[in-house]
């Protein structure tokens, strides 16, 4: 069987040929590429569709529109040891983080137990289950 | 005292010449941008430092080993100066000697190049061997003159025609055996003869086989592949028609190439290539198709890409408001880990179908996606992202910058090619932007144009210049991750021209 190939552009071709040979390799890269897009579209939705990813636990308060006030301690889900003065300290900080755009702090949790916890997960990911 | 004067003129301060001083600024210049600008100096400074040893009287650094002398074409001995035994020396400093006249269209121009190669060959020691009249007409982007040419060498009266193929000594050595000689024909490729020294090559004329060969540049693909997350793209796909957009400069500057005259269209589309901001690309496609320009070609595109810095910002300011750099995009949903395996295999499966001559490209590029996705892999993932890529890049980086000799770089063609790469950049830029300017007009969800720059490949360098350029605009928005999406696009993309280009014009290897 005679396979067609592409015909091979000369070492000093025309103007004509040479805009042929542009206009048709463009046009060969966007189509390609277009394509992939849409391929990668219908992957997407595909993967999505049936495949569920364990979903990350929800966040105990949602956090609603920015209130231009200072937060007081009981609209924030705070531990009873962090003093006041650190929670201003925390939402002066995070107002100056975020140049002033609305922010709403939900919740501030100590973390005790940091290093401890720390200490233990190198020492379990230094080991592979088999 | 006479030992003390030998000495003297034993060292490297007589090998100098003007064009080395030159080269040393220029790889001044390079180190400074790389040093205390911080453009690109991972790429910037092997290339600089490469281009300041090619610019001193090294020895043993690039000088090839002794070894069989090979007719580049089949034809006719028509000058053979050598006899076996005779000892062939070569000078501290060898200069890069013409191959062969036929881009020089008049014959009394050829004629003075010649004489005046000629006489700088005897001036400074090198040796003419053979001259080749090829069998068959070869292509040249202008039509030379075939009538011959009458010159002197070593004291005998020669006609040689333009197009005749001159064969160099490119290493000392004695002739330990000649198997050709004057009026018999030979095939591309045929042993001329044999040059015997114990001496072996120089340290870069081996590095540089990485290039010749084309192992660095899919290897370098390999360790991008495995640094490069396909994520962006994968959650957001339309960017792949920036990178698709982005091409554009790529044929545009094909086409100023043919437009000079001095280039044929295999030279034209090596130089184009270029505009895809993709070094390892543009190695791969020059061999391929225009070895000769492979010096230039690599030194542009990588002197480029690490200055993308200084010339994409401009473009984009200029053909972009400061309401539409201030655009914020919607942020990219999360991909699972099973899309980006789905998406790596879908890619190089249906583009090595499509351009099976881009496969060494396509093919690393997605085995290391593949290695850094699949995370069974994690050993290997990491050495291709750091060991492998950051060994080769030196490698790479010196081995171009080692091409940047002053005699190769300080001339026209050169010059054109530098010129027309800068072009080629500008346009593949102003073409991501355009094109993202035009999905604009139909989109519900906007795209900040500044990411349509990314679509030239040079990961990620060109998504960072999106980012600081958006960030210049609205300090609060981040770009970066959504250009990482046109930027990958380009890589495809570029590696798909160079498919093209090597289908249509017959490179292969």
């Amino acid at each position: 069987m005679m396979i067609p190939t592409l015909a091979a552009i000369a070492a000093k071709p025309t103007v004509l040929e040479n805009v042929s040979f542009i206009v048709t390799g463009f046009l060969f890269v966007l189509v390609v590429l277009a394509t992939l897009s849409i391929v990668t579209s219908l992957i997407g939705v595909l993967c999505t569709r049936f495949i569920r990813e364990p979903e990350p636990p929800k966040k105990a308060v949602v956090p609603g529109p920015a209130t231009p006030s200072t937060p007081t301690r009981r609209e924030i889900d705070a531990d009873d040891d962090i003093p006041d003065h650190v929670i201003a300290l925390i939402a002066a900080a995070t107002h100056v983080i975020l140049k002033g755009r609305p922010q709403k702090i939900v919740s501030i949790r100590g973390n005790s137990q940091g290093w401890a916890q720390e200490g233990r997960r190198e020492i379990f990911s230094s080991h592979r289950v088999r | 005292m006479k030992q003390i004067e030998e000495l003297f003129y034993q060292t490297g301060f007589f090998a100098l010449e003007w064009r080395m001083i030159v080269m040393w600024l220029v790889a001044a210049a390079l180190l400074y941008l790389a040093v205390f600008k911080k453009f690109e100096p991972l790429l910037l400074v092997p290339i600089a430092f490469g281009a300041l040893l090619a610019n001193l009287p090294t020895q043993n650094m690039v000088n090839p080993p002794a070894g069989p002398i090979l007719s580049p074409v089949d034809g006719t001995v028509i000058v053979s100066t050598v006899e076996l035994g005779q000892t062939i020396t070569m000078p501290p400093v060898a200069h890069e000697m013409p191959k062969l006249l036929g881009s020089i269209k008049d014959k009394e121009d050829a004629r003075a190049l010649l004489l005046d190669q000629f006489a700088k060959a005897e001036e400074d020691g090198q040796t003419l061997l053979f001259v080749i009249r090829p069998k068959r007409e070869q292509a040249f982007a202008v039509k030379p003159d075939y009538t011959e040419i009458e010159v002197t060498l070593n004291s005998t009266p020669v006609a040689i025609r333009s197009t005749d193929q001159l064969v160099w000594a490119n290493a000392s050595g004695s002739i330990a055996e000649l198997q050709w000689r004057q009026g018999e024909e030979v095939v591309a490729g045929a042993q001329l003869a044999q040059v015997h020294s114990p001496h072996t090559g120089g340290f870069f004329h081996y590095i540089s086989l990485g290039i010749i060969l084309e192992l660095f540049p899919p290897l370098i693909f390999l360790g991008v592949g495995a640094l490069t997350d396909f994520g962006p793209l994968i959650a957001n796909p339309r960017t792949l028609l920036l990178g698709a957009a982005a091409q554009f400069g790529v044929f545009a500057t094909y086409a100023g190439a043919m437009g000079m005259g001095i280039f044929n269209s295999s030279q034209a589309a090596a130089i184009g290539i270029i505009g895809g901001a993709d070094g390892p690309t543009s190695i791969f496609l020059a061999n391929s198709l225009a070895p000769e320009l492979l010096a230039p070609i690599a030194v542009a595109a990588y002197s480029y890409m690490a200055l993308v810095p200084v010339i994409q910002p401009p473009i984009m300011k200029a053909l972009t408001s400061k309401d539409e750099r201030k655009i914020r995009m919607k942020s990219l949903r999360k991909v699972s880990r099973l899309e980006k395996l789905i998406f790596a295999l879908v890619v190089v499966v249906f583009c090595i179908l499509l351009v099976p001559a881009a496969s060494p490209l396509i093919g690393l590029l997605l085995l290391g996606n593949f290695l850094r996705e699949c995370g069974v892999t994690e050993r290997l993932s990491k050495a291709a992202q750091n060991e492998l890529i950051n060994v080769i890049t030196i490698f790479l980086g010196t081995s171009v910058g080692i091409t940047m000799t002053g005699d190769r770089f300080l001339k026209t063609e050169t010059l054109a090619i530098l010129a027309l790469g800068i072009v080629a950049f500008g346009i593949a830029t102003a073409s991501g932007v355009l094109m993202a300017k035009f999905m604009n007009l139909f989109s519900k969800n906007k795209i900040n144009p500044l990411i349509g720059s990314a679509g030239v490949s040079a990961v990620p360098m060109a998504a960072r210049v999106s980012q600081v350029e958006g960030q210049k605009a609205d300090s609060g928005n981040f770009l970066l991750m959504h250009a990482m999406g046109p930027n990958v696009a380009g890589v495809i993309g570029t590696a798909l021209v160079a498919g093209y280009f090597m289908t249509v014009m017959g490179g292969g290897h």
